[in-house]
């Protein structure tokens, strides 16, 4: 079955193009022997009805002085014209006036992408370079070395890019990267594409193995509400991307099959009413929140003061003293679920927290009452803690100087109008009861966005300790630049670098995605084995370094959907193209037909529109 | 045999080689003693014109030491001639681009050299003892080149301008001409000579035909120059043959002194623009490159000097010339 002799075994579903002609097939030309060829770059002077465009797969073949066949296989990653014998700029000018002669030289730089066998040696001048085509495709993009090929996306002739998926699930790497300027969308797409492929095609089911009905996708909505619609179809996407949907393995392509869509809820209101504007039939979303008992149990108060430069002050030592504190007075309230009688303690809890976590657990409930002050919710919460350091008692204040208490306070009261209405009774945390959660933060102020994800991947990641590797836990999180910003320290910041580093054995996996790698703690980005980067801004090129310099120039000038993807396995990035989703990436794209017909897509592919 | 390095490469052609008559040119378009300007409307291309050039170059000098002791001299040279067509519409393109290697000998010798790194020199021994006579042989070869190829192009209809004076004669009915740059010698009675730039007062003007010698004919032309220039500055002679008659000589002058001046060679870019037109200009930058570089072929030829087998028997072979 793997073996078959036809050149279209496999990968080879898609014909070329019609508007290629049949000579495009075979000799492109021959290389260049005027510019150095060496073993990662080489020339080719292309022949003039040669169709030849930048990312074409193209080979050299070589007999070595042993008599071993080499062949090199590599991409194109320039081109240049030029009139040969014309030396000043205004020969052009007699060229075109006809009174001058010169000829035009089409040359390809290609970039190499493997030699096999693997001899280390440069490609021969004046050899002939051919395109490559079918089963050889698929050695010049190292899929014979990958164990778990998984499409990410289509080259420009349409032809499946493939990712190595254990150096995504942890095995042998983990971790994706996205970078790209703002506003072209990509980066999500991207990153949800990657989901849709392992969650709803079979070929992704497969590589998740026993496991797929277990692996779960926690996906952070930082920006507005569109992914609260990706289980929905996308009425835009029109037959030709549901085709190319269908050639990266995608059956049916559509929505996503099971997911759950969380959202804050309202601010100011008596009942816990979700804060949805898009999505407003009962049912459609959950409110989620944290009660105090389980604010309280799990510490989350670390995650309030998640600020860059919270952890430069004394900060710190008062909220690890109040955050342990609490735990040590806290008893669950007896009629109020979620709710916490917080009253000094009779039970010798430890003074660490994490032994203090332990002690706590068995704590039955108590009823409210002179010796225990009830607390439902963070005003009340914030009130105690209060009251506490007016009484300077000691498991609150110990010795820490007033004047960093005052801090600490103050920082506390702003943070009741930011996330106050999260932490309250009636509510849970977001579970991952579906393959693909999405919690909606982008209405939250990013004080209590950076609690809500602390909280979150805090629990989640705790969780996976205690676990082997799989069944994976994806975390998509966009605006890694505000959540572990590459200067200053803060709790989230650790959280997110210690599951950069240690995640991946662990199955939890950081789907990050940046305006700019730059802003971005440099630890995140390097442990990413995969790393995809969309439309760059061409003064932030220093921090992609893992792109050779055409490159990062291209990526200047990407259009929406177009990504180059740099994975481990292949020494040289990919440019490839992600189709426009079947799932519904926007209100306007999730409703029907009634919707203003007018408004253009900013993240349609070109050509499909 | 062994070999030396050519102290210079890469020999302008054509200064030192405008085979020129001694005897007075007479004067016979307008009549004795007439040389007035001939005003040309600038003309159009309605067939191809040829630009026909050559170059070429000594690559190394040798000596061998034959059994009897004698010296033998030899040349290794290399040449290129070709030519630039332009047809109405099209972009200029080169044409007959050929470069040959000749290892010229005196008394001659016949030893060759193997090939060596891609270059081969062709083995020619001269009659001549004196090696001053090597260098002038190998011009002869280059210019017998470029009038072969001349000879080819020059169809019916087809206009061909060969760089120098023309040293052969073509069919009636081509129009071949020669395009003289320098002027080392005066042809007309000098107070002529002397009133030619007064003359061609403007660019595109012609001087009245006169006669050269019995074959060809010939006119001084003003290109267009820019700024102040000297007076003979922009002044070439264009040859045309004498064997169609004088109104075909004139019919033959006029229609190629319309078409020249627009192919004006460009003064920043070419020391000797205009007269080095811009075609022959851009042929000689590509034969000379064609010719291959000069060390690379000093080295073949001391790479292959040194594999010659010395043992070999060195008699003098039947002279070719």
């Amino acid at each position: 079955m793997s073996n078959t002799e036809t050149p279209q075994a496999g990968l080879d579903v898609t014909p070329v193009a019609a508007d290629h002609p049949a000579r495009d097939v075979g000799v492109i030309g021959v290389v260049d022997g005027t510019q150095d060829c060496t073993t990662t770059t080489f020339w080719v002077v292309t022949d003039p009805d040669a169709s030849v465009e930048l990312d074409d797969l193209v080979a050299v073949d070589q007999i070595l002085p042993d008599g071993e066949a080499l062949t090199h296989y590599g991409i194109v990653v320039g081109q240049q014209r030029l009139i040969e014998g014309a030396s000043w700029s205004s020969d052009t000018v007699r060229v075109t006036e006809q009174t001058m002669p010169g000829e035009t030289v089409r040359c390809a730089e290609v970039r190499v992408l493997r030699p096999y066998p693997e001899r280390w040696v440069a490609p021969e001048p004046a050899q002939e370079v051919r395109r490559v085509q079918g089963d050889e495709r698929a050695r010049a993009l190292f899929m014979d070395q990958m164990e778990h090929p998984l499409a990410v996306g289509l080259d420009a002739r349409e032809q499946p890019v493939y990712v190595d998926f254990d150096f995504i699930n942890g095995r042998k790497g983990g971790h994706v990267n996205v970078s790209g300027i703002s506003g072209v969308a990509t980066k999500t797409t991207s990153l949800l594409a990657l989901l849709y492929l392992l969650f709803e095609t079979p070929e992704g089911r497969r590589l998740l193995g026993l496991y797929a009905d277990q692996t779960r996708a926690l996906v952070i909505s930082v920006k507005n509400e569109d992914l609260l619609h990706i289980d929905r179809p996308n009425r835009r996407c029109t037959g030709d991307d549901a085709r190319r949907w269908q050639l990266l393995g995608a059956e049916n392509p559509g929505p996503f099959t099971d997911v759950g869509l969380f959202v804050p809820p309202r601010p100011g209101s008596e009942n816990v009413v979700p804060m949805s504007e898009t999505r407003v039939q009962p049912g459609e979303v959950t409110a989620f929140g944290w009660t105090p008992l389980v604010f309280i149990n799990e510490g989350l108060l670390a995650y309030i003061l998640a600020d860059a430069d919270d952890a430069l002050n004394q900060l710190s030592f008062v909220e690890q003293r109040v955050r342990t504190a609490l735990l040590r007075w806290a008893w669950p309230a007896q009629g109020h679920p979620g709710a916490v009688i917080l009253r000094e303690p009779d039970d010798h809890p430890p003074t660490s927290f994490e032994r203090a976590q332990r002690h706590v657990s068995g704590r039955q409930p108590r009823p409210a009452g002179p010796d225990g002050v009830l607390v439902r919710d963070f005003s009340e919460l914030v009130e105690f803690i209060e009251a506490r350091f007016d009484d300077e008692h000691q498991d609150f204040v110990g010795n820490l100087a007033t004047q960093t208490i005052a801090a600490f306070s103050r920082r506390l009261s702003a943070m009741t109008t930011r996330l106050g209405h999260l932490i309250r009774m009636g509510v849970t945390a977001p579970t991952l009861d579906h393959q693909v959660t999405v919690v909606d933060v982008h209405a939250l102020h990013d004080s209590a966005q950076r609690f809500v994800v602390g909280a979150m991947v805090e629990r989640l990641f705790q969780e996976k300790q205690e676990s082997g590797r799989e069944p994976l836990r994806l975390v998509m999180l966009d605006e890694l630049n505000k959540f572990c910003p590459n200067h200053g320290r803060s709790p989230l910041k650790e959280l997110l670098v210690d599951i950069a580093e240690r995640g991946r054995s662990m199955g939890v996996i950081l789907l990050g995605a940046e305006q700019h790698a730059g802003g971005v703690d440099a630890t995140v980005i390097r442990n990413a084995s995969v790393k995809m980067v969309g439309r760059l801004d061409a003064g932030d090129l220093d921090a992609y370094r893992f792109l050779p310099p055409e490159m990062r120039e291209r990526a200047t000038l990407f259009v929406p959907g177009s990504m180059v993807l740099h994975q481990p396995v292949i020494p040289a990035p990919i440019p490839i193209r992600i189709p426009f989703p079947p799932f519904a990436t926007a209100r306007e794209e999730a409703v029907a037909a009634e919707a203003d017909p007018g408004d253009i897509d900013p993240f349609a592919l070109p050509g499909t529109r | 045999m062994f070999i030396e390095a050519n102290p210079r490469y890469g020999d302008p052609y054509g200064i030192d080689d405008d085979t020129e008559l001694e005897e007075q040119a007479v004067l016979l378009e307008d009549g004795e003693d007439v040389l007035m300007a001939h005003e040309l409307t600038p003309g159009t291309l309605d067939g191809p014109i040829y630009f026909v050039d050559g170059v070429r170059r000594t690559d190394f000098r040798a000596h061998d030491v034959l059994d009897s002791g004698m010296v033998v001299r030899g040349l290794a040279g290399s040449f290129g001639a070709g030519a630039v067509c332009c047809t109405p519409g099209a972009r200029p393109g080169f044409v007959g681009l050929d470069i040959q290697r000749r290892l010229l000998w005196t008394h001659g010798h016949a030893a060759s050299l193997p090939q060596a790194g891609g270059w081969q020199w062709q083995v020619e021994g001269l009659a001549s003892t004196d090696a001053d006579q090597l260098l002038p042989a190998l011009q002869r070869r280059m210019r017998d080149a470029e009038a072969d190829l001349a000879g080819e192009l020059a169809t019916d209809g087809a206009v061909v301008v060969r760089d120098g004076p023309l040293n052969r004669l073509y069919g009636i009915s081509a129009e071949v001409v020669g395009l003289v740059k320098s002027h080392h010698k005066t042809y007309l009675p000098a107070d002529k000579h002397r009133e030619v730039p007064a003359i061609l007062a403007r660019p595109g003007q012609r001087t009245s035909l006169f006669r050269l010698r019995d074959e060809a004919w010939g006119c001084f032309l003003r290109l267009p120059t820019k700024g102040r220039v000297s007076p003979w500055a922009g002044i070439v002679r264009i040859d045309v043959p004498a064997s169609g008659g004088l109104e075909r000589a004139r019919e033959v002058a006029d229609r190629v002194c319309a078409l020249i001046p627009r192919y004006a060679g460009v003064a920043h870019t070419d020391p000797r623009a205009p007269a080095n037109l811009q075609p022959i200009g851009a042929l000689e930058i590509r034969l000379r490159h064609l010719l291959g570089d000069p060390a690379g072929a000093l080295r073949a030829g001391r790479d292959a000097a040194a594999r010659v087998d010395l043992a070999a028997p060195h008699t003098a072979a039947s002279p070719s010339e």
